[in-house]
């Protein structure tokens, strides 16, 4: 009692935000949880089916394809952005004319990946690429890139990878500028030539801003939907969903709540355990 | 103190606003769709005095039906006082999904827009369609076809209007065929002829699709009808396998086609077709009547530019066959506006309504005493009455939403990768034997 007497004050500003979380979150995931141990169509009774839909995300070749889709944007999206986005900082740091570089880079991430996906469609279309490619007389290398696995998923990470490494690029020149100058000048006098000072001096100091857009880039990287669903809705015949698209696709197109609320639950799993585990090592290295 | 009171003051007022938003949100962004204008009833409105005011709400997915909503309001008012309030959705996915989730609770919608067939039956089974097997026999009475009901008919009971009905049709670019000497097929042989005349002069014959999927079962559903009529009518319902000898067929005659080099690049049809078909990238395309505005809409004239047959059966032992696909308009059981729903809903069958509703929305008439407009519906309309068609339900609703989802999106694989028919198969049939064997 004495808990709330002598913090009610308090209490009552954190109380909107508290209500909101509950009701629109905490509240929102156990009711999925539960679902996703049924099979429910929202027209008939929700029908018990145990561990069914979580067993079945391992076996049916669609949800595998759709793992396996999520494991490559992952990996990409964590090795491209974030290295290429480290080496253009890195190369613009010392440019002149830097701001308008800088700029360019970064305008792509001021649009959403809805418009980023409608844009790229357009350009993976036959009035695209495919058009520059004729004219260049290579048309035997065109393909129809949405129509065809794999091509259809790397496609889609070059869109999404285009739209978010300015982001990160950024990130890593404001780390690059707040670096102290000693390090790099007593390397520099050791005799330490451009490479050997990269890796050895600049990306140890650089670490706390990596770990940050290594974090961000993870989170982001498992949930990619809107790119995916403008671009091929995950098709054809579902070659290049990921998780978070077989998720809606479940739910929203099949009316299969059941599954994607297990699909749900396993991608929310994955990216607080990966992104756990990863802070784990990297922030509990105490440094 | 005035610092505690004022803290007082605002934490109370965060929680109202936040307690107000969760209300009002609670029931969806979208909820709250544009109301159409209101009708102007200065004019010959509330001609039967004692004739009560009747208004519902009219759920639908189509852009352009609102615009259509609006030019019946006048029509329906003036003749049985009945306005309808215009509630738009501009994404099918979340309009299904709104109206499936709300068809059991207080917000279900009074008149829905929906799909026939499976999906209807559905909704039928669970007990949310308000039956209007009563009002039907006043809608005959009045001059509506008897046979309308029949798509729209479970156990016994009928729900809803048929608000489109539309044929499957091949169109072609009239200025082509007329440049060429071409006439339209009325045999298999004819049109096999016809296409290869048209590679022949370096045309390609058919236009092709798979956006969104869904276009994936056209081809299959208008060979199969030409081929195995009674297979297809079994095989939609779990009597046949994907896998039996007329089905390998039918994959092996559509895959003939493709080979043969008949099927253009896959172009998207809401925005590619219609103009690739009038700059004579391929000559015919086969799609509903409804497709009819699409070509209107990049300045094609109808019966000038374009006109459409019917796709001779593949084998003429099977007579004239034509895959039909009907629009309902549906009532929900727990609308709390019930009864005036269907009335409202049952205004548009009158004969000035379905006129004026034919010129709009397009399609087939529902009544004897009304003539398409429309000079290339009304060729096809006086063609399928006057030869008998037998008509057959369009694939995805002829069966189950779940397996006509999943057969597109294997007869898409197919159209990428032509060799792969029997692993389609194969991949369609084991999903449809797990259904069936779970669902009968």
């Amino acid at each position: 009692m004495t808990y709330l007497k002598k913090n009610w004050n308090a209490l009552l500003y954190v109380l909107p935000a508290a209500l909101f979380v509950t009701v629109f979150f905490i509240y929102s995931v156990v009711f999925t949880f539960v679902v996703s141990f049924y099979q429910w169509d929202g027209l008939k009774a929700p029908k018990w089916v145990g561990l069914y839909n979580y067993r079945i995300i391992f076996q049916d070749p669609t949800y595998v394809t759709s793992l396996y889709n999520t494991v490559i944007w992952v990996l990409l999206s964590l090795i491209v952005p974030v290295g290429l986005g480290l080496l253009l900082s890195v190369w613009l740091q010392k440019l002149k004319g830097q701001l308008v570089f800088k700029n360019i880079f970064y305008l792509p991430y001021a649009i959403s990946l809805t418009v980023v996906g409608v844009i790229w469609a357009m350009l993976y279309s036959k009035t695209g690429f495919n058009q520059l490619l004729v004219w260049l007389g290579w048309e035997h290398v065109t393909k129809d890139w949405l129509n065809v696995p794999p091509y259809n998923t790397f496609a889609m990470i070059i869109a999404a990878i285009w739209q978010v490494t300015g982001t990160n690029m950024l990130l890593f020149l404001v780390g690059l500028s707040s670096l102290p100058k000693d390090p790099f000048e007593a390397a520099a006098i050791d005799g330490a030539n451009r490479f050997r000072m990269f890796f050895h001096v600049t990306l140890p100091l650089l670490k706390p801003i990596t770990i940050v857009v290594v974090g961000m880039t993870l989170v982001n990287s498992f949930k990619i939907f809107d790119v995916i669903w403008v671009m091929t809705m995950g098709g054809p015949y579902r070659s290049s969903e990921t998780f978070a698209v077989t998720m809606y696709r479940e739910s929203f197109v099949s009316f299969n709540f059941g599954q994607g609320a297990a699909i749900a639950i396993v991608l929310t799993v994955a990216s607080i355990l990966v992104s756990w585990f990863y802070l784990k090592k990297t922030i509990g290295e105490g440094d | 103190m005035p610092g505690k009171k004022a803290k007082w003051i605002l934490a109370l007022l965060l929680s109202f606003a936040l307690v107000m938003a969760a209300c009002g949100g609670g029931s969806g962004k979208n909820n709250q769709g544009t109301s159409g204008p209101q009708s102007d009833s200065g004019g010959k409105g509330g001609d039967s005095g004692s004739q009560q005011k009747i208004t519902a709400k009219f759920y639908h997915d189509l852009p352009a039906m609102t615009d259509y909503l609006n030019e019946i309001n006048p029509v329906v008012e003036k003749n049985d006082n009945v306005t309808y309030e215009i509630i738009p959705y501009s994404d099918t996915t979340s309009y299904q999904t709104t109206v499936r989730v709300g068809l059991s609770t207080k917000d279900a919608a009074d008149i829905f827009k929906w799909w026939n067939g499976f999906r209807m039956k559905e909704l039928a089974d669970a007990g949310h369609l308000a039956d209007m097997t009563k009002e039907w026999e006043a809608m005959v009475a009045d001059g509506v076809d008897p046979g309308m009901a029949a798509p729209l008919t479970f156990d016994g009971k009928t729900y809803g209007i048929p608000g489109g009905v539309h044929y499957w049709v091949v169109y072609y670019n009239k200025k082509i065929f007329d440049e060429h000497q071409l006439k339209e097929p009325t045999t298999w042989e004819e049109f096999i002829a016809l296409c290869d005349t048209l590679k022949s002069k370096g045309i390609t014959p058919l236009g092709l699709t798979v956006t969104d999927f869904w276009p994936g079962f056209i081809w299959f559903e208008d060979l199969a009808i030409g081929m195995h009529p009674e297979f297809y009518e079994k095989l939609v319902i779990g009597q046949a396998k994907y896998t039996d000898p007329e089905a390998v067929e039918i994959m092996e005659l559509w895959k003939s086609m493709i080979d043969k080099g008949y099927f253009s690049q896959p172009l998207d049809f809401n925005n590619e077709v219609a103009p690739a078909m009038m700059n004579g990238e391929f000559a015919m395309y086969l799609k509903g009547t409804w497709y009819t505005t699409f070509f209107e809409a990049v300045g094609m004239k109808a019966g000038e530019d374009y006109s459409a047959f019917i796709l001779p059966s593949v084998n003429p032992a099977n007579g004239y066959t034509v895959i039909s696909e009907v629009t309902p308009f549906l009532v929900s059981e727990h609308s709390n506006n019930k009864d005036n729903a269907i009335k409202a809903l049952a205004a548009l069958t009158k004969k000035e309504a379905h006129e004026k509703w034919l010129t709009l929305y397009g399609g087939l008439p529902i009544r004897k005493d009304v003539a398409p407009s429309h000079p290339v519906t009304k060729k096809l309309a006086e063609e399928v009455s006057g030869k008998g068609y037998k008509l057959y339900t369009r694939f995805w609703e002829a069966t189950p939403a779940e397996l006509s989802e999943y057969a597109s999106n294997e007869f898409v694989r197919f159209i990428l990768n032509p060799e792969s028919y029997m692993e389609v198969l194969n991949n369609i049939e084991d999903k449809a034997a797990r259904y069936w064997a779970e669902n009968k």
